[in-house]
């Protein structure tokens, strides 16, 4: 382990110098040296705190409300075609278009709505949210 | 890299033993690391939060770590990453192109206490972000961070000859870049 980490000090010492030379880039003084103690308390910290579960609840009832109305319109639409059998066919010819036309406009309202709600969710949210989930997720398949 | 890799993960991954493994995991790979991000972030205070970012990632994803790659690859994809998604936020933030993006990482840069670069220094950043980012990457991976082709292909999930052939064509690239701008530079003179 120590033959390792001295050649990693000599191919630093090297990193270093060729992105001053060439990039222009520079750290603080003794920066590398400093910035270890905080690494280590920072990421051990944020090790030791949960998880917020509250951010996946709300997401997860969010979705489950919009499976729930997409259902409900599945479900809501057959009842309409089924009870439409037992019409008389010359009084269905006159209440067909009216029928369609409410049915669209209630299934564009619902879609409406589906689409407001999502609004009320800050980017930020959904972004860490997605990060918990799937970028965890992935670097635990790995 | 480590002579026992699978060792120390399982220190990394042990309750009792994180904190030391994990103090030796920051002076093995924290410079590495930390160049690696401030090529992509270019600024000093960028890189320093991006480098804390990466590594809260890796302490919290350890457990989950089954050595299907190397420590110093997995590591490498978290940095970088962690460092686009950075990027992206930024871009988010303010809604601007890639274009516009870059053009004001390179005034930041220029703003920076901790560029201490010339003209050919910044000439040399402007040609860089005129690659398409996988070519800026790979050229980045393999002429400033060292890696080996067969590093690289790994950590980005292309053949090694894929990588190869955009490496040379990245290099061909800046080289004709530079002599244009300097060509124009000398007829303004």
């Amino acid at each position: 382990m120590k033959k390792n980490k001295s050649i990693l000090n000599l191919d630093n010492a090297r990193l270093e110098k060729k992105h001053k030379e060439d990039l222009g880039l520079s750290v603080p003084a003794s920066y590398f040296e400093n910035s270890k103690e905080e690494l280590l308390k920072l990421a051990l910290s944020k090790d030791k705190q949960p998880k917020s579960k509250l951010l996946t609840m709300n997401f997860i009832w969010i979705a489950a409300a919009s499976v729930i109305i997409v259902l409900s319109v599945g479900f809501l639409s057959k009842y309409y075609f089924n009870s439409q059998m037992s019409i008389p066919k010359i009084v269905s010819d006159t209440l067909n278009p009216v029928k369609q036309e409410l049915l669209t406009l209630k299934s564009t309202n619902i879609e409406n709505e589906i689409l407001v709600s999502s609004l009320f969710i800050a980017d930020e949210e959904i972004d860490s949210y997605l990060d918990e989930v799937f970028i965890d997720g992935a670097i635990e398949i790995e | 890299m480590l002579k026992d890799e699978s060792k120390f993960v399982k220190r990394l991954q042990s309750k009792k033993q994180k904190e030391s493994a994990f103090s030796e995991l920051i002076d093995l790979y924290q410079e590495r690391l930390y160049w690696h991000i401030r090529k992509i972030v270019l600024t000093h205070e960028n890189a320093n939060d991006v480098l804390q970012n990466t590594f809260i990632r890796v302490v919290r994803s350890i457990e989950g770590f089954k050595s299907q790659s190397s420590l110093s690859t997995w590591m490498y994809r978290i940095a970088y990453n962690e460092s686009i998604r950075f990027l992206e936020k930024n871009r988010r933030n303010i809604s601007v192109s890639e274009e516009q993006l870059n053009s004001s990482l390179v005034s930041e840069l220029v703003g920076d206490q901790y560029f201490n670069g010339e003209e050919a220094n910044l000439l040399l950043h402007n040609v860089l972000l005129k690659l398409p980012e996988n070519e800026r990457h790979i050229f980045n991976m393999k002429y400033y961070d060292d890696l080996k082709f067969r590093e690289i292909s790994e950590l980005i999930n292309m053949k090694e000859g894929t990588v190869k052939s955009i490496y040379y064509k990245a290099v061909k690239f800046i080289e004709n870049n530079i002599v244009k701008v300097q060509l124009s530079v000398k007829s303004k003179v």
